[in-house]
């Protein structure tokens, strides 16, 4: 396992070159100049000129993407154009706002997707079989953004229960242990400030996680309905077993490594969804930082954030690599 | 730091509490029995860049470091002249010396920490402002070549040719500490140190993300209505700025675009607040480009659109259209100017015909999103054109493409606003002097003379008379056609008073708690 994962590892560093590379050729091909975003509308073309040179942007492409390779190798991202700090100060602020949200949006899917599946794959044609396909494509089909200002339009908005944006009320502090507002909260025991943290992520969490439940759900269904015609269900059955047990403890075991494939796969859409949702609802996460790095063409902040995106993609991946291996003892990493 | 009652959101925690009781959220803030701070959320839309006052290029920005750092002057539009909380006197130092500045400070001016006010603080920005690599001001000392502290209340601030508009720079130079800057170094400075002499002290920033001003207790410029707490939250998308306002969890939401309007006007707790905007919206010729060197197609331009058609139609109303490049409340306008261009296709048709250019093939550029209707706005102006004889392109690139091109005056036709048009001096000279950018590439002698003499003038009757012949000039030759200025429109909530600024800066101190 150890070796498998240190050779995953190693495989991700030509990965990050190669985006990182690809990320830079695709910014300076773009129309578009960083310097003219950078000053003032009152700026002369010399005071253009001088940001240019400021910023190195006069260079070639590719002495712009060693330099950056350069510093990369030490974590240095370079500074943003835009707002003028490290790009790795700003990350390290927004990233645990991002992974708290694609870690709720997952859970929700996962918590509403699995049972549904499971039923709706158990009984073929039912009626829950009808309304967990409708709910599954009504999921599936649904354009985040479009379902984000329906939510905020009607859930904060016409019923005003649910804050309509932000991470926290400001205000509402937690000493920050895991960067997971909600975690640090309930470490504090900080009961007012985890109520005011999950208020905020529950709307984002659930249009974030919507999709993800929609294709979740029919993936958990097919594969159920597999398993269930499969002889080991047959031979349960023989033995005596309950329904019940056959169906969760037999059935969804062997459907588990697929339903664990399409987690770590909606993974990665689900952190590009975010930027549309961390915009909507203003969530300070690197998703909404990434929309604001592009449209003022911050390349270091573009390439930085887009680094991250590839690692946690690339994490998360892993991670389903190595679950494969503890739920399906037939799979052997080291192989 | 505890939990605080946000002010207004009483509806709002009615509301959350009926969710509390069913899933077991609270809502944004809890009250207590104790008299709480009042604090007002705005939403906005601009984004906040960090904590150097100096890196922000927007006019919101600069009202906000204006109230917590302190600036030189304030615009007060009533009465159309500067006001100031930190210097006493400002002027020529000798009228025969017309580049020679001279400024004192108020006496007794205090930083939050106790530091005292001195002219070298004054020097120090204005060098900061110039030479901070992440400075986006630099513009706005463009024309300062030398700054003389004369003792710790007086400064000369020397000008490279005079310049009568030197007050409207002024307004954001944004003053730090010189001593603290040499203490922390400016990082550190900014982000531990940001002690003003204003009446809001630096709370809470998050870049790009939101900011608190706290109320400095007992400040001469702070008045008890004021709230306590002011907060700014960046919303960019319309919708969520209207629900936050009317779930109550802002109480100012900037620019409502016209479709939602409606929607604020009808909530009972909420008021529309209008403001005719000082963003000058025009259609750009340059005539570098054919058929732009030639005046009759850039006047047949003039005459083709209708105008009220699409402030009628597309803006609901709200603008207020243009006679040359300056509207009321400008610097030098005259209300008794002649109209230069009315309506008339028919005559717009002939102009073309006259200069031999039915069909004539144009590129056509425009904004999506960045103005108000900008897209629909253009969509409805290509068929005008096309009516009397022009063959349109319509493009619409990307704000980040377009805006590179028209700096590099590759871009011969386009729509576009140009803000803070109050003195009307800087903006027309980088628009319409020869070499004041390539944006429009336009050059006439006889303007850029106009011009000289105008910054030269110091007096007021004199220089709006040249200013008037700079308007007359535009508008007859037309490099530019003046379309309108937006009426933008706030909302607010009826618990507060505040009158949005023209310039759209945000001052903390025009927002009263009723």
């Amino acid at each position: 396992m150890l070796a498998y994962t240190a050779k995953r590892l190693i495989g991700t560093v030509p990965v990050l070159l190669l985006i990182t590379l690809l990320v830079f050729a695709m910014m300076h091909a773009a129309p578009g100049d960083p310097a003219t975003m950078l000053v003032n509308e009152e700026a002369t073309p010399e005071e253009i000129a001088e940001v240019r040179a400021r910023w190195g942007l006069d260079q070639p492409m590719l002495v712009q993407y060693l330099r950056f390779i350069a510093a990369a190798l030490t974590l240095d991202f370079g500074e943003s154009f835009r707002y003028g700090v490290p790009v790795a100060e700003l990350i390290a602020e927004r990233f645990p706002a991002t992974l708290e949200l694609a870690v709720y949006a997952t859970l929700i899917a996962v918590i509403i997707a699995v049972p549904l599946g499971v039923w709706a794959g158990s009984r073929p044609n039912s009626w829950i079989d009808s309304a967990g396909s409708f709910f599954g494509f009504f999921g599936i089909s649904m354009p985040n953004f479009w379902m984000a200002i329906m939510l905020i339009l009607l859930v904060a908005g016409t019923f005003n229960l649910l804050p309509s944006s932000g991470r926290a009320t400001w205000g509402i502090e937690v000493p920050t242990m895991t960067g997971f507002r909600t975690v640090d909260a309930l470490i504090a025991g900080n009961w007012p400030a985890f109520r005011d943290a999950m208020a905020h992520l529950l709307l984002p969490a659930f249009v974030l996680g919507i999709n993800m439940t929609g294709i979740l759900m029919r993936i958990t269904r097919s594969s159920i309905m597999e398993q269930m015609n499969e002889d080991y269900i047959m031979t349960a059955r023989a033995k005596g077993l309950s329904g019940r047990l056959v169906l969760w403890r037999h059935g969804l075991r062997n459907a588990l490594v697929t339903i664990i494939t399409i987690v770590g796969l909606e993974f990665g859409a689900l952190l590009s969804g975010s930027i549309i949702v961390e915009t909507i609802f203003a969530w300070p996460g690197i998703g909404a930082l990434l929309l604001q790095g592009l449209g003022a063409r911050d390349y270091p902040l573009i390439t930085g954030v887009v680094m991250v995106y590839t690692l946690l993609f690339i994490f998360v991946n892993l991670l389903v690599d190595i679950l494969y291996a503890s739920i399906d003892p037939r799979i052997n990493l080291d192989r | 730091m505890p939990a605080k009652r946000s002010f207004a959101i009483a509806r709002s925690l009615g509301a959350t509490a009926m969710l509390g009781a069913a899933v077991g959220l609270a809502g944004p803030a809890s009250a207590t029995d104790d008299p709480a701070p009042t604090r007002v959320t705005v939403a906005v839309t601009e984004t906040i860049a960090g904590h150097n006052p100096h890196a922000d290029s927007v006019s919101l920005m600069n009202g906000i470091w204006c109230k917590v750092y302190g600036c030189l002057v304030t615009y007060d539009f009533e009465t159309g002249t500067f006001d100031s909380y930190m210097l006493e006197s400002w002027g020529l130092k000798d009228p025969d010396e017309p580049t020679v500045w001279a400024l004192e400070i108020k006496d007794g001016l205090m930083r939050h920490n106790g530091e005292q006010l001195v002219a070298a603080d004054i020097a120090h920005s204005i060098d900061r402002i110039a030479n901070d690599p992440n400075s986006r001001q630099t513009q706005n000392v463009r024309q300062v070549v030398e700054v003389r502290v004369i003792d710790d209340l007086n400064l000369e601030v020397v000008t490279d040719q005079p310049m009568v508009t030197l007050p409207t720079y002024m307004q954001n130079w944004i003053v730090t500490s010189k001593a603290l800057y040499d203490e922390y170094g400016p990082e550190v400075a900014d982000r531990e140190h940001p002690h003003g002499i204003g009446p809001y002290r630096l709370a809470d920033l998050s870049i790009g993300n939101y900011l608190v001003l706290e109320k400095v207790p007992d400040h001469p410029r702070a008045h008890p209505d004021n709230p306590d707490e002011v907060m700014l939250r960046i919303m960019p998308e319309p919708e969520q700025r209207v629900t936050a306002l009317m779930n109550g969890e802002v109480q100012v939401a900037q620019f409502i675009p016209p479709q939602l309007v409606q929607r604020v006007d009808q909530a009972s707790h909420l008021d529309i607040a209008w403001v005719d905007a000082m963003e000058i919206m025009f259609l750009a010729m340059n005539p570098e480009t054919p058929p732009w060197d030639d005046v009759r197609a850039r006047q047949a331009v003039a005459h083709a659109v209708n105008r009220d058609a699409l402030v009628r139609a597309l803006l609901g109303g709200q603008a207020t259209i243009l006679n040359g490049p300056a509207g009321p409340g400008v610097v030098g306008y005259d209300p008794d100017m002649p109209t230069f261009y009315e309506y008339d296709p028919e005559k717009a048709r002939s102009l073309l015909e006259e200069a031999g250019l039915v069909g004539v093939e144009v590129d056509y550029y425009a904004t999506v999103g960045r103005y108000i209707a900008d897209r629909q706005i253009s969509e409805a102006i290509v068929p005008m054109l096309e009516e009397v004889g022009f063959k349109v392109n319509f493009n619409t690139p990307e704000w980040s493409t377009l805006w590179a091109d028209v700096q590099d005056g590759g871009v011969p036709f386009y729509y576009m606003g140009r803000g803070s048009v109050v003195d009307p001096s800087a903006a027309l000279s980088q628009y319409f002097e020869t070499g004041g950018s390539p944006r429009i590439a336009y050059s006439n002698p006889e303007l850029d003379e106009l011009f000289r003499l105008e910054r030269a003038e110091f007096d007021p009757d004199q220089r709006n008379t040249l200013l008037r012949e700079v308007f007359t000039l535009l508008a007859e030759d037309a490099p530019a056609h003046f379309l309108w200025r937006h009426r933008m429109a706030w909302g607010v909530s009826k618990d507060i008073a505040y009158a949005p600024r023209p310039d759209a800066r945000l001052e903390a101190w025009d927002i009263f708690v009723r």
